[in-house]
C-alpha cells in the first residue's frame, strides 16, 4: 500500500519533523510505502503531488492546526490525528489505519 | 550550531517553571535573544497550549519570535527530574531548549528540525542522554551529519 501523510504544529519547528520521521518509520516498518509532506517554519516541504493522490490508499494527517491546502485529501480515505500522538505512538496509527483499510 | 555556552551537565531546578526560566536565561547570556522575558513568556506560552515533554525524560519547549537573534538549542542535564507533563507521564530531566528566530532563515530552521528528528531515532537520543561531554556530543551530531 501506498499511505500519505502531512505533519504540521503551531510553532514549526519541532513537533512537525519528529511526527514525520516516526510517520515514516512505522509505515516502512509495516512494509508499506510512505510519504510525507511537512508543514511548518520552513514552508511546505516533500510536497504531495496530484500523482501521490490518485496513487495513494490512504492519508495521515497528524497535525494541530489546519493545513494548507486540506481539500487535496477529499477523495482519499484520511485519518486525522493530533501531532503529539504521531510523537507518542506512530506505530498505533498505522495499525489503526492498516486495520481500518483491511477491515 | 552547537553552542558549548548552552550545554550544561548538572542543573539543579525544583520545577518546570524554574526550569524554563534558567535555561531561557542561558539563551539570554550565549547572546542568543535580545530580550529574555519576552522570549520566556513566548516559551510558557507554546508550553500552555501543549507541554513539550516527548518521552524517555525529555523535554523541548520551544518559542519563534522577533527576540531571537539566531537559531539555537541547548543541552541540559538536570540534577533532579522533575515534571513536566509528558507524552509517557514519566519526570524530565533534560531539556532542549530551541529558539529560532521570525526569519526565514531556512538554512538554521533545519538545523532545528534535524535535531528534532533525531531525537526519534534511539540511538541518537541514548547517546545523546548518555554523553557526560561537549566533545561526545560533537562526536555524535558529526555522526548524525549536523
Amino acid at each position: 500500500m501506498y499511505i500519505v501523510c502531512v505533519t504540521a504544529c503551531p510553532v514549526g519547528i519541532a513537533h512537525t519533523y519528529m511526527a514525520a520521521a516516526n510517520l515514516e518509520k512505522a509505515v516502512k516498518a509495516a512494509g508499506h510505502e510512505v510519504k510525507v509532506e511537512t508543514q511548518g517554519a520552513q514552508g511546505l516541504e516533500n510536497e504531495i503531488t496530484k500523482e501521490d493522490l490518485e496513487r495513494c490508499d490512504a492519508a495521515i494527517i497528524a497535525s494541530d492546526i489546519r493545513i494548507k491546502d486540506s481539500e487535496r485529501f477529499e477523495d482519499v480515505p484520511t485519518m486525522t490525528v493530533a501531532v503529539q500522538e504521531a510523537v507518542k505512538d506512530a506505530e498505533g496509527i498505522v495499525q489503526e489505519l492498516l486495520e481500518a483499510l483491511e477491515g | 550550531m552547537l553552542d558549548e555556552k548552552l550545554v550544561h551537565f548538572d542543573l539543579l531546578v525544583k520545577d518546570k517553571s524554574e526550569a524554563i526560566q534558567k535555561v531561557g536565561m542561558m539563551m539570554f547570556e550565549a547572546g542568543k535573544v535580545s530580550n529574555v522575558d519576552q522570549y520566556i513568556q513566548g516559551v510558557f506560552a507554546r508550553e500552555e497550549e501543549f507541554a513539550t515533554g516527548i518521552g524517555n525524560g525529555i523535554a523541548i519547549p520551544h518559542c519563534k519570535d522577533d527576540c531571537v537573534k539566531e537559531a539555537a538549542f541547548t543541552l541540559v542535564k538536570l540534577e533532579n527530574p522533575i515534571e513536566w507533563g509528558s507524552l509517557d507521564d514519566k519526570p524530565v530531566d533534560y531539556i532542549i531548549m530551541l529558539a529560532a528566530p521570525n526569519s526565514s532563515d531556512n538554512v538554521h530552521l533545519k538545523m532545528l528540525s534535524t535535531l528534532a528528528k533525531n531525537l526519534m531515532d534511539d540511538d541518537f537520543r541514548s547517546g545523546l542522554l548518555n554523553a557526560s561531554s561537549v566533545e561526545e556530543i560533537k562526536k555524535l551530531f558529526e555522526m548524525k551529519g549536523e
